[in-house]
């Protein structure tokens, strides 16, 4: 859903949480960090706009960009105000884990102006968040849950990198990226437990959710593995690519002989059609909610992977075919000659 | 890590004047405040490349930050003045981070006590949140809570000219000319390449008043904080800020004793080899 394409309430939103995150850049930062503010999307690669203008620049998807306001359509009790600030929290809870994930990754360079800003952000969205939702134990132990699963994803995750996690399969790749990504469902649980969610709409809302973020990870994976590989994180997409010694990296392995293993492999599209299946899930866990805006994007991602991964396997076989062809051709020319030559040797024999 | 009582167990200290606060809520506010210490200790090392940056030490800062503030978000709830003090404090940090670098790096060219005490305030301003978090919950008045905050900014000051008296060799070394250590050195010199010898530098101390002037400041804080506190019944943190106020009153003066005895030693020195 382009910004173009987006529901007039849903484009009225997104221009609300611009005006709350401009108004925090002028009262929160000193000249200095607002500087680094407005630039850090750039300078991670995230926009394409060297000064940060709006979210819609930054964040393609709506559930990056506006998820309460997605989830909110199912609980139209929140306040309009509580779900903005909500949205506000929730942008600035995606930058953080934007700006810890290429600080982790050594993708972006550790720099004090940095620090203070990521530091005034994390205090901007407890503040928004405690004065939106106050003192709910339940809210407060699931930002704490949800804490635990986002350190832990990511203390583990390098362990793979290293190859040092044997027998490793989809359903742990499903598990750490829903962990890797849990911070980003605390804003979505504020809404559905202000909008009175019962515990059971609760875990559901965060089922959901973790399905949307994993297809989205299979996604992500899929596409961005070489800067993976360049980046030395061997993501399991790569894990699937290499040999047991190579993942342990006791043997080397050239970007050149992975793409040729990639082009012939049949993981990208299991990778989509995994996705697709993900983002399947997750619209069936969304049939009991009316969110209507949050359905079409979901049926959306669910089709553009599927159709993807439809498309990489015709690619495949087209591919296979040539080369099939190629062979047989070869082959056919050669053999006759192969076939002679051996004749009259048995002969002089 | 905190040897100093009163820096570990602020909430504790202030509660005394608040009884209706429960211990329950105490532990909270109390795991809190550490939590916030040691958060700005390593970013305080982070930021002077004390510390190497690492994924390890993100996430663990990460999950320490979503404690602390998850701690005080459960006891504090959604009171608006609390925030609003919690995202001026916020504010003062950034603000006293961004000028102590640009301090350091045009040589202070505006250098005054008032902008060092506001910064030292500034650098610290967020340990003032848990015991502000207990005078709220206490029901404390507004204006028994600004000179609560008023009292802690009093203790962050004298404790930064004490850190700085103390430590100026090591800040000096690792490239942190704060206040103290402009004040040894002439505009030249700041920007010179290579710096100055730390034996040059450490024998223009010995001459100065800096030392003595940083000590009576300290002790004029620590007098405020336990003049600000009067009238709350705040026993042991009032006993404390008066005992430290005495302490570096004391300091000072052996210090100036000492200078006023190596001044006379020196000219009689001179004297006797260079008679008038």
């Amino acid at each position: 859903m382009s910004a173009a394409a987006a529901p007039p309430a849903l484009a009225a939103y997104d221009d609300c949480i611009d005006q709350l995150h401009r108004r925090w850049l002028r009262g929160a930062l000193p000249p200095a960090l607002r500087e680094v503010a407005r630039s850090l999307p750039y300078a991670m690669g995230f926009s394409p706009r060297p000064r940060w203008r709006t979210w819609r620049d930054v964040y393609g998807t709506p559930v990056f960009r506006a998820l309460p306001f997605l989830i909110a359509e199912a609980f139209p009790s929140v306040p309009r105000a509580a779900v903005e600030q909500l949205g506000f929290a929730h942008a600035l809870t995606i930058l953080l884990a934007l700006i810890d994930d290429r600080l982790n990754d050594c993708q972006l360079a550790f720099a004090r102006d940095t620090n203070l800003l990521r530091h005034a952000v994390e205090a901007e969205i407890t503040a928004v968040l405690a004065t939106t939702v106050g003192q709910r134990g339940d809210f407060w132990r699931r930002v704490r849950h949800d804490m635990r699963a986002y350190v832990h994803g990511h203390a583990t995750e390098p362990t793979l990198w290293i190859g040092g996690q044997r027998a490793y399969n989809h359903s742990h790749y499903a598990r750490d990226s829903a962990a890797k990504t849990a911070v980003c469902r605390i804003s979505a649980v504020a809404v559905a437990l202000l909008g009175g969610a019962s515990p059971a709409a609760v875990r559901r809302v965060v089922a959901l959710l973790d399905h949307y973020l994993v297809g989205m990870q299979y996604l992500d994976d899929a596409v961005d593995w070489e800067e993976d590989f360049r980046g030395g994180r061997w993501t399991y997409f790569l894990q699937l690519h290499l040999r047991s010694q190579e993942a342990r990296r006791a043997v080397p392995v050239t970007l050149a002989a992975l793409r040729s293993r990639v082009v012939t492999s049949q993981v990208t599209a299991d990778f989509f059609a995994r996705g697709s299946r993900h983002y399947a899930a997750c619209l069936r866990l969304l049939s009991a909610f009316d969110m209507p805006t949050f359905c079409d994007w979901v049926t959306h991602k669910r089709d553009k992977l599927h159709g993807m991964a439809t498309a990489r396997r015709h690619q495949q076989d087209t591919y296979r075919q040539h080369f099939v062809q190629t062979l047989a051709r070869a082959f056919d020319d050669q053999y006759p000659i192969m076939l002679r030559k051996s004749s009259s040797r048995s002969k002089r024999m | 890590m905190f040897h100093n009582p009163i820096t570990r167990t602020l909430p504790g200290a202030v509660a005394e004047a608040f009884p209706s606060v429960t211990p329950a809520h105490l532990r909270r506010l109390g795991l809190a405040h550490v939590l916030c210490l040691a958060l700005a200790f390593i970013d305080d090392r982070l930021n002077d490349d004390h510390v190497g940056f690492s994924r390890e030490l993100n996430l663990l800062r990460r999950s320490m930050e979503a404690e602390m503030q998850t701690r005080l978000s459960e006891v504090v709830g959604a009171h608006a003045g609390y925030w609003r003090a919690a995202r001026q404090a916020l504010r003062d940090y950034a603000v006293a981070h961004v000028r102590e670098a640009a301090g350091w790096r045009d040589g202070g060219a505006d250098d005054c006590h008032a902008r060092y005490a506001r910064e030292a305030a500034g650098k610290l301003a967020p340990a003032r949140l848990s015991a502000l978090a207990v005078a709220i919950l206490g029901g404390a008045s507004t204006s028994v809570q600004t000179r609560l905050a008023r009292a802690v900014d009093q203790c962050a000051i004298a404790l930064q000219y004490v850190d700085d008296v103390g430590d100026w060799e090591d800040d000096y070394r690792s490239g942190r000319p704060t206040y103290f250590v402009r004040r040894h050195l002439s505009a030249a010199e700041l920007r010179r390449r290579p710096r100055v010898p730390v034996a040059e530098l450490r024998s223009r101390v010995r001459l100065s008043n800096a030392s003595v002037e940083f000590l009576e400041r300290a002790s004029h804080h620590f007098g405020r904080c336990e003049a600000l506190l009067d009238g709350l019944p705040m026993p042991t943190l009032r006993t404390w800020a008066a005992s430290q106020r005495d302490e570096w009153a004391r300091r000072a003066r052996v210090i100036h004793g000492d200078r006023q005895r190596f001044r006379r030693t020196l000219s009689a020195t001179l004297q006797t080899h260079w008679p008038t």
